[in-house]
């Protein structure tokens, strides 16, 4: 068998090329060029060349492709992009003498590539054509678990809502597809309603922030109600209690609680500086804390410094649009800090941060898009319309802010009513007054008549 | 009143007359009755009437009182100078100069309109109140015409008028006021005060004497001196170093034939040719005699340069003036017929120059060394690198810039003086210096004469030219934005934000006013630490800056504990921040200024390279890239900005040059360059392509060029100079009636006919006119009157030394064609610093030898130092001196002769005098040796000892020459007009101003009559008519 020489081959390739690249500078930022579209074309190229070989490890081709891919993963790997590639390598190391799950593990690859460019049906016809025999293999079961995870991981939640679509009726849909990504992704892209039959007994009673808002979302406030109480009853200091407590006083105790179990958590850890928040959720928690808990400022600025630190790190941000949370974050946390700002009488400040909420917005859109918008739905639906009218009410700078979204989501009609809303409160600065005017006479905010270059 | 007063008197001529109207009456209508009852009835009450008159007037009025117009008469008091300068008793036409006084007094009272009280007052050292002038010639010989105390007798004059009415002065002098035969101007500061206010006013009438009321022999050839510093003075030069080329000024009247002047020493009872002389604008020099011919109106020798090599040592000359020469005459000197055509003198002398050369650059400039070996000075050259160990308290080799006579300053830049304190003390020392008399050279470029170089330092203040920063005054307002990185690696390293505080801050300095100022701190997102608003100046500036920062690390430390403390600094944003000053000032209703500037201090330890790059993505949804270097190109093009930077290296000190960096062994220091340097060279490229430059915080920021950067400049060239205002010669002066012509640079000049100058253009020949000049230095000081203030007091005339400014640098590199390199400029720089040296000498006794009257020899010392050398005593010895006995053999023996006396002078601070008694008991040549013990401004004793010989028979009598032809002081003269509140007349033509005095003919005074003794009058009738009455009924019974 060559299996083991070509192993080692690979290996050896992979060690020189590491070597020889030891020196490389980081990659440049480079949000024209997703990664993980780059990295799925990769792993098409391999296993669609090894799928027309003969013998890939005796291809070139193949090979030449599979160090590419290393190579890649070398200098901006992340343990779920690493797992993935090197289970793909050693299923088809093991699997390379047979042409049925060759080509199968090619057309799962290429249902996720069309997945990922938003193609659904030939995604799920790539995968309507792998036997049943192939996908049941614990080693293909594997592969598609570490690709849902990696669509998870990704925000790319319509891959998964496919992926599960095909196989959960197929009865082959590995268990965390089954009862995790795929639920999830039908409650942020897909129907809420078939997320309801999962909310109540696919998740655990120790984080039930989903299920609640979901029960609301779909009007069943009783199970809300219900559910939130379950909640209260094994974490007292949750944020969706927020969402059932009306006065202001009671939110800002609960809101102390949440604070303090912030700088609890950073007192434990010991460790001040943001680059250490950044590697661990609690920043993430603490921006949406903040948030809630009307901190805008900080809230702003810990969101932006998650973005921050990620740009500081090898690939992470360079690669990665997992941070499209941090950014709707931020831009709601600026929505509210230019309200504030406005009320403090310092109108030209309000209106300059309301003009970089409107580029952050567009750069979000422009990197949320390669995900098929998946996080707008839940900024709409449930962020802005049940936590931020619920706790801060409703400014003029978030309808801005609602408007684009919605115009994103392609609801020009209600775009264009939010801005009209935020015109109507005659509060805004002049330089945003004229901009309004133009966007509602234009239905579309794509007109500029300020850009925020200009002076 | 006078009612009463009849009918007092009708009561008693009732009282007295009643019996007999009683019987009058009786007879008239032919009553008889009881004579004796019928009178005493009557003449009882009648009595009763008059008793009764006479209690109510004792007991109701005692006195009469009477309102009339007073009159009152003006004291004027004529001052009449009959000192030596003006009048002799032997003159044949004094009577006329009494004669005319007489009749000026009379016109001038009658002038005033007035009714006056006049007083006349002849004085000279004393003074005698006499009836008339006429008769006054016999007070001459008995006032001391030797001397004139002018304050002596205007006080006494002050004094008996107190009480006047009204008082005015009419005072008839030359203003010379004399001591001893020796000039004495603290008479006139002593007058002014006196004066001052205007109570009494002067009416000034000079007299410029007349040789026909002062000399015997008016026809007699005669001397004119020059300057104050002539020839009836000795002055002593440095104590330590020889005598060198003093020059002294001197003119010859023209005379009727052709005579010869000498000059020279006595020697013997022959004048000896010690000097050498030189005759810069009269005769060619080497020769020591001046023929004067009749056809020549006035030969004049000024300065003529004596020079005499030796040691030091006071020397008596003598001019002589031959009238009768021989065609050629056999012996250069004859005989002296004294004491007509000889005036013996004491000659000042000056020590040689000691230049003190403070130079920036780092190797001397030859032209200057060549110069100052040319004119055989004494040079020290200073570089800021020696200053340390030469200044502070505990400097090893102290430097005194009081031994110096003229400090040179080339390219030595305040920045280059140490700290603060160290810089102020020395500049002030140097204002110090040259207001003492020190003289001054300064020749530099922009960190001189520009931003960051003297002004509002000590020596902008003795500048002539003026050292305003160009940016404070008159040039474009600018649009500042100063961008501090407050990310937490530079924020928390105090030391190294301080220093970056200071970089903006003293960059921003030279705003001119009106400037917009904006400053914001900058991590990931702004601080706004100066919010844009006009520029207020930058102590308030620093002080919002520093008070900024102060909230803003509380801020800090509040966010540290949740984890968001401020993390690099996003210069992309960061400069997007700044573009948003513009709406920011359009919004607040400012003119928004043409030209603007940023200037962004990072942490040069801070190489984020992410932090330089951005990303948007337009309306239409396309993705764009930028960069902070292209973003700072668009403010450039687009806003123009000018973007500069500083990349902060960390540490109490910033680093040191690069080339000492790389070749150091602390690695450490190797470390921070290093990492400083990251983050530089992206700074780097941003205020590259921002149109400016960045700086790496090294040890010497050339903040002048940075802040020049900062602000602008309209043209270097200047059509329409501006003077120092505020410069201390320029009080009160019209400055811009000083006709200035352009300048070029800094530099200025002056059409002003006392300053002087002649640095000329480069290319400059003397047939193009007057030249344009590059430099001015001024003796206006030497010109100022003393004026008065509102309190009375004397603001004493400015006195100081005479300050050069060269408003270039002198390292041209001096190839062909350069300024340093143009023979014209070299010699005119070698005269500069001959101008601009001391005058005086730095530590000088000025000795004078006088006959008094009685034939007694005075001395009087009159020590003057800059160098606060306080001297604490003097003292005078006598020596014999054998004459020599062979000519041309020269004896060096330094011994002295027998010792004959010795005694202290009298006095305290700078006079002293002595007398030597009376020239019959002198030798008829002494050595005379004056020792001086004292203590110098470091507090250090000195002493020191000079020697000259003295023939007694030559000195002169004690006399006022120094006015004699050269007319009334009138500068004097007017000042004391003025600060009277007088006038000064023209004696030819007389206008006396009617309304000088005012007298108050409107007053009233009380006349008081007693009527006391009326009474006693009414009380002696009732007696006398009662006895009367007696005596009639007596009789009319018997």
């Amino acid at each position: 068998m060559a299996q083991k020489p070509i192993k080692a081959l690979l290996t050896g390739l992979a060690l020189a090329v590491a070597g020889w690249t030891s020196a490389a500078q980081s990659q440049a930022f480079d949000p024209q060029d997703p990664y993980r579209r780059v990295f799925l074309d990769m792993m098409l190229t391999f296993t669609s060349a090894a799928e027309l070989s003969d013998n890939w490890s005796d291809d070139w081709d193949s090979i030449r492709a599979a160090r590419d891919l290393q190579e890649e993963l070398r200098l901006c790997g992340t343990f779920y992009r690493q797992d993935l590639s090197n289970h793909l390598l050693a299923v088809m190391g093991t699997a390379s003498d047979d042409p049925d799950v060759m080509s199968g593990i090619a057309d799962l690859v290429r249902a996720s590539v069309a997945f990922s460019n938003m193609n659904e049906d030939l995604g799920k016809f790539s995968l309507d054509a792998i036997p049943d025999a192939v996908l049941a293999r614990p080693d293909i079961q594997e592969l598609v678990r570490l690709i849902t995870r990696y669509f998870s991981l990704e925000d790319q939640y319509f891959g998964n809502l496919w992926f599960g679509e095909a196989l959960v009726p197929r009865d082959l849909a590995p268990q965390r597809l089954e009862f995790d990504y795929y639920p999830k992704a039908e409650f942020l892209v897909g129907d809420i309603e078939k997320y309801m039959s999962f909310a109540e007994t696919a998740f655990g009673s120790d984080f039930l922030d989903w299920p609640i808002t979901a029960a609301m979302r779909a009007g069943r406030d009783d199970l809300a109600r219900r559910l939130q109480r379950d909640y209260d009853r094994t974490q007292p200091s949750n944020i969706t209690k927020l969402l059932f407590l009306e006065t202001p006083t009671a939110q800002a105790a609960h809101c102390q609680g949440l604070l303090q179990g912030v700088r609890d958590r950073l007192m434990e850890q010991e460790r001040y500086t943001a680059k250490a928040e950044a590697e661990t959720t609690g920043v993430r928690f603490a921006s949406w804390t903040l948030l809630l808990c009307g901190q805008f400022a900080d809230s702003r600025r810990s969101a932006r410094k998650m973005g921050w630190s990620r740009m500081a790190r090898s690939c992470g941000f360079n690669r990665e649009t997992s941070n499209v949370t941090d950014f709707y974050n931020a831009i709601l946390s600026g929505s509210y800090l230019a309200t504030e700002q406005r009320k403090n009488g310092e109108l030209l400040r309000s209106a300059f941060t309301l003009e970089e909420i409107v580029a952050e917005i567009r750069q979000v859109l422009y990197l949320d898009s390669f995900t098929g918008l998946g996080h707008i739905n839940i900024v709409l639906d449930e962020d802005i319309t049940m936590y931020m009218t619920h706790l801060h009410g409703m400014t003029p700078e978030l309808r801005v802010v609602q408007g684009l979204l919605e115009e994103a989501r392609g609801n020009t009609s209600l775009a264009v009513n939010a801005w009209r809303a935020a015109l109507s409160s005659d509060e805004l600065h002049e330089r945003w007054i004229i901009t309004l005017q133009a966007w509602i006479n234009a239905e579309s905010s794509r007109v500029s008549l300020l850009d925020a270059e200009d002076s | 009143m006078s009612l009463l007063l009849i009918a007092l008197i009708f009561a008693g001529l009732l009282f007295w007359l009643a019996p007999l109207i009683r019987r009058l009456i009786d007879r008239v209508s032919g009553v008889e009755r009881n004579q004796r009852l019928s009178v005493l009835i009557t003449s009882l009450v009648l009595r009763g009437l008059s008793v009764g008159l006479i209690a109510l007037l004792w007991l109701g009025i005692t006195e009469y009182r009477q309102t009339v117009p007073a009159t009152s008469k003006a004291r004027v008091d004529v001052l009449l100078d009959l000192s030596e300068s003006l009048v002799h008793a032997d003159a044949p036409e004094v009577g006329d100069y009494l004669s005319e006084a007489e009749r000026l007094t009379a016109d001038i009272v009658k002038g005033l309109g007035v009714p006056t009280d006049v007083h006349r007052r002849v004085f000279a050292q004393g003074s005698r109140t006499v009836n008339g002038f006429n008769s006054a010639s016999s007070a001459l010989n008995d006032i001391g015409g030797a001397s004139t105390d002018l304050s002596a007798v205007v006080a006494e004059t002050l004094a008996t008028g107190a009480g006047a009415p009204a008082q005015a002065i009419i005072l008839m002098t030359d203003g010379l006021t004399t001591r001893q035969g020796a000039p004495d101007d603290a008479q006139i500061t002593q007058v002014l005060q006196l004066l001052a206010g205007g109570s009494v006013p002067v009416l000034v009438v000079p007299q410029s004497g007349q040789p026909e009321h002062r000399l015997a022999n008016p026809n007699d050839p005669r001397f004119i001196i020059g300057d104050d510093q002539g020839l009836s003075l000795l002055s002593q030069g440095d104590l330590e170093d020889p005598l060198v080329a003093t020059p002294i000024d001197i003119a010859i009247n023209p005379q009727a034939d052709q005579r010869v002047a000498y000059l020279g020493a006595l020697q013997g009872d022959k004048v000896q040719d010690l000097f050498r002389f030189t005759c810069l604008d009269g005769d060619p020099a080497g020769t020591a005699a001046i023929i004067i011919d009749e056809r020549v109106e006035t030969v004049s020798c000024t300065p003529l340069i004596l020079d005499q090599e030796g040691k030091g040592s006071f020397v008596q000359m003598t001019v002589k003036l031959d009238n009768d020469p021989e065609p050629v005459p056999d012996s250069r000197f004859a005989q002296p017929r004294l004491p007509d055509t000889v005036q013996s003198r004491m000659v000042p002398t000056m020590a040689t120059p000691q230049v003190l050369w403070l130079d920036g650059g780092t190797a001397p400039i030859s032209l200057i060394e060549t110069i100052i070996e040319e004119l055989n000075w004494n040079v020290e050259r200073v570089v800021p690198s020696d200053l340390p160990r030469r200044t502070g308290v505990d400097a090893t080799d102290p430097l005194d810039l009081f031994d110096y006579d003229l400090i040179l300053m080339t390219d030595f830049a305040p920045g280059e003086i140490g700290d603060g304190m160290t810089q102020q003390a020395i500049l002030g020392e140097i204002e110090d210096f040259v207001q003492r008399g020190g003289g001054l050279f300064v020749a530099g470029g922009d960190e001189t004469f520009g931003v960051k170089g003297y002004a509002a330092t000590p020596v902008a203040r003795v500048l002539p030219v003026n050292v305003e920063p160009k940016g404070s005054s008159g040039d474009p307002k600018l649009l500042a934005v100063g961008i501090l990185d407050v990310s937490a690696s530079l924020f928390y390293e105090d030391a190294t934000l301080d220093r970056a505080v200071r970089y903006i801050v003293e960059s921003f300095a030279p705003l001119s006013e009106g400037s917009l100022v904006r400053i914001f701190g900058f991590s990931d997102e702004v601080h706004e630490l100066v919010p844009l608003d006009t520029f207020q100046g930058v102590e308030d500036l620093e002080n919002q800056i520093r008070e900024a920062l102060g909230q803003l690390a509380d801020e800090f430390e509040r966010r540290r504990l949740l984890g968001l403390q401020p993390e690099g600094i996003d210069i992309y944003d960061a400069l997007f921040e700044s573009r948003r000053s513009l709406v920011m000032a359009e919004e607040a209703g400012f003119e928004l200024p043409e030209e603007r500037r940023v200037l962004i201090i990072a942490d040069g330890g801070d190489p984020d390279t992410g932090a330089y790059l951005s990303w948007k993505v337009d309306e239409d949804g396309i993705f764009q890239r930028d960069t902070a270097p292209a973003l700072a190109a668009r403010l450039n093009s687009e806003d123009d900005f000018i973007i500069n930077g500083i990349a902060m290296a960390y540490g109490d000190t910033s680093l040191p040059d690069i080339y000492e960096v790389l070749n150091s062994r602390d690695a450490s220091l190797r470390q921070r360059a290093g990492i400083a340097s990251e983050g530089f060279n992206n700074l780097y490229s941003v205020a590259e392509a921002g149109g400016g430059i960045a700086y790496l915080d090294r040890f010497q920021i050339p903040i002048g060029q940075l802040a020049r950067r900062m602000t602008s400049y309209k043209d270097e060239r200047i059509d329409e100079p501006q003077f120092n205002g505020r410069h201390r010669f320029l009080n009160d002066l019209p400055a811009q009636e000083m006709g200035l012509g352009a300048i070029n640079g800094y530099s200025i000049l002056s059409a002003r006919d006392e300053a002087r100058f002649i640095l000329g253009q480069q290319d400059y020949q003397p047939e193009q006119g007057r030249p344009l000049d590059l430099a001015l230095w001024t003796d206006w000081v030497l010109q100022r009157e003393p004026s008065s203030t509102a309190e009375g007091f004397i603001e004493r005339a400015a006195v100081g030394g005479r300050v050069s400014a060269l408003g270039t640098s002198l390292r041209d590199g001096g190839a062909d064609g350069s300024l340093t390199n143009s023979a014209i400029f070299q010699v005119a720089l070698a005269r500069a610093f001959a101008w601009a040296t001391r005058t005086s000498p730095r530590d000088a006794i000025e000795l004078s030898l006088t006959r008094d009257g009685r034939n007694q020899v005075l001395l009087t010392l009159d020590h003057q130092s800059i160098d606060p050398f306080a001297p604490t005593g003097f003292s005078a010895a006598l020596h014999a001196v054998a004459e020599p006995t062979t000519d041309g053999i020269e004896t060096e023996s330094t011994a002295r002769g027998d010792f004959i006396v010795q005694f202290d002078l009298t006095g305290a601070e700078s006079r002293w005098t002595g007398n030597l008694g009376s020239i019959r008991d002198l030798p008829e040549v002494f050595e005379l040796v004056i020792s001086g013990q004292g203590t110098d401004r470091q507090g250090r004793g000195r002493s020191f000892t000079k020697s000259g010989v003295v023939y007694p028979a030559y000195l002169h009598l004690a006399t006022e020459p120094l006015a004699m032809d050269t007319g009334a002081n009138l500068a004097a003269l007017q000042a004391i007009a003025k600060a009277s509140g007088g006038v000064v007349l023209d004696p030819s033509n007389l206008q006396v101003p009617s309304s000088l005095v005012q007298l108050d003919q409107s007053g009233t005074k009380d006349r008081v009559w007693d009527l006391t003794w009326i009474l006693v009058l009414l009380l002696l009738i009732a007696i006398i008519a009662d006895y009367l009455i007696r005596e009639y009924l007596s009789e009319a019974e018997a």
